[in-house]
């Protein structure tokens, strides 16, 4: 199936007014100009999370329609690839094959996509783990892949065995984001159970680690440069900082009227993005200087669930409105 | 079963509604969009269309929730198995009377 959606085309330059210096505190997001590209994909696909592909192309989970999408941005081409029956992709990853790697809640299981040869592998959950509403994936140093299920699990594959372990979390229902970080350590996420959990990548024990807000909806985390988790609160409004080498946290509330706070990355500069969903943008965040700038969506209730990119840009896909945003941040191009 | 599909964003309890969606306590018959919840614009929308959640209108939700509600920011794509359906509003019924 190929597609042929082109590209909303036009550059827009994003610019936001005021600024703020307070710490930790509510603030508004700063001027700033960010060159933006936005390509529409097919109808109904419902991007929920992206991930860049080799050779310039970006993946992203068409979560309704069962499908990876594959866009090439410099064409505004665009193929989805049916994953299986019943399929439902949440997250996508690029692997350290080169291949994407598919947390799929309709089938229950993993499913790899080769790009080569456009293979695709598919290993479903074990049985007695009934229905895990997958979530997203990470492969730690060891090339493991690990997952999240949001109805209590968190596991890992082995890609060279095919070998699944699951493992409950302890809060039950809630894990949701996971992330590497540099040194290969994985940590995951509960959204009801609102916490940070490290995971013993040997025994696949999990430490939790409890954010100081109370019932702050922890949804998603990721690693900067030197290994710090940054953690997108959906309740709290704020977006938190876990420092594992002194055990530390810090929180800063997203600007504007009751935040909240979806999916967090963190760029090549250590530079934090996080969508914000009642002002519909993203924020960029310079921890550095404790400022923000905003990214508006392209349209009403973009509703962007994830955030991926490369050195230069960041991926935002628009799960509301069927697009998928390129920010060109100055940087790689 | 079935609300196993339900279960990481949907709470069963009365008034919890600190998770992704809102709680399903007796949700067949109740009125839609009622609870202490900041729904979608697209389930707003549905409450001005129809009044309450039928279990004929559950069923259709549950079978294709973006034809029910356009636009809807529940990302659960639907329960093609009318059987499975069924099993699943009769038990969101009877767990309703707890």
């Amino acid at each position: 199936m190929s597609k042929r959606a082109m590209a909303l085309a036009a550059l827009f330059l994003i610019a936001a007014p005021a600024c703020a210096e307070q710490p930790a505190a509510p603030a508004a997001a700063t001027a700033g100009a960010m060159a933006t590209k936005v390509f529409q994909l097919p109808e109904g696909a419902r991007p929920h999370d992206v991930a860049p592909a080799p050779d310039g192309k970006i993946w992203y989970t068409a979560q309704r329609q069962g499908a990876l999408g594959i866009l090439d941005p410099k064409t505004g081409a665009v193929r989805q690839v049916p994953l299986g029956p019943g399929s439902s992709p949440h997250g996508v990853i690029q692997g350290p094959d080169g291949a994407a790697w598919i947390t799929d809640s309709g089938q229950n299981a993993i499913v790899r996509y080769d790009p080569k040869t456009g293979k695709i592998d598919v290993w479903k959950l074990p049985e007695d783990t009934g229905y895990a509403n997958l979530n997203t994936g990470a492969f730690d140093g060891d090339g493991v892949h690990w997952f999240t299920g949001q109805n209590g699990i968190y596991g890992r594959l082995d890609p060279k065995t095919g070998e699944i372990k699951v493992f409950k979390d302890v809060d039950g229902r809630g894990p949701y984001g996971i992330a590497a970080t540099p040194s290969g350590d994985v940590y995951y996420v509960s959204l009801a159970g609102s916490h940070l959990a490290r995971i013993d990548r040997k025994t696949g024990a999990a430490t939790v680690i409890e954010p100081p807000t109370p019932n702050q909806g922890a949804r998603r985390v990721w690693s900067d440069s030197k290994g710090n988790l940054w953690v997108s609160e959906w309740n709290s409004g704020q977006l938190s900082r876990y420092t594992p080498a002194t055990g530390t946290w810090r929180s800063w509330k997203l600007p504007g009227d009751k935040p909240k706070a979806y999916a967090v990355y963190v760029d090549e500069r250590d530079i934090i993005w996080v969508t914000e969903w009642t002002a519909n943008a993203t924020l960029a965040f310079d921890p550095a200087k404790e400022t923000w700038r905003s990214v508006p969506g392209s349209a009403p209730g973009a509703n962007v669930r994830q955030i991926l990119g490369r050195p230069g840009e960041v991926f935002l896909p628009e799960s509301g409105t069927d697009r998928l945003m390129i920010v060109y941040t100055g940087e790689g191009r | 079963m079935a609300y196993a599909k339900c279960y990481a964003c949907h709470a069963l309890e009365p008034g919890k509604n600190d998770l992704s969606g809102p709680s399903l306590h007796r949700i067949v018959g109740r009125r839609i969009a009622a609870e202490r919840f900041e729904y979608s614009p697209a389930l707003r929308a549905l409450a001005k269309r129809r009044p309450r959640w039928s279990e004929a209108l559950l069923d259709r939700y549950l079978a294709d929730p973006e034809a029910v509600a356009p636009r809807t920011s529940m990302t659960f794509t639907g329960m093609s198995d009318a059987g499975e359906r069924a099993d699943l509003i009769a038990y969101l019924r009877t767990a309703g009377r707890r």
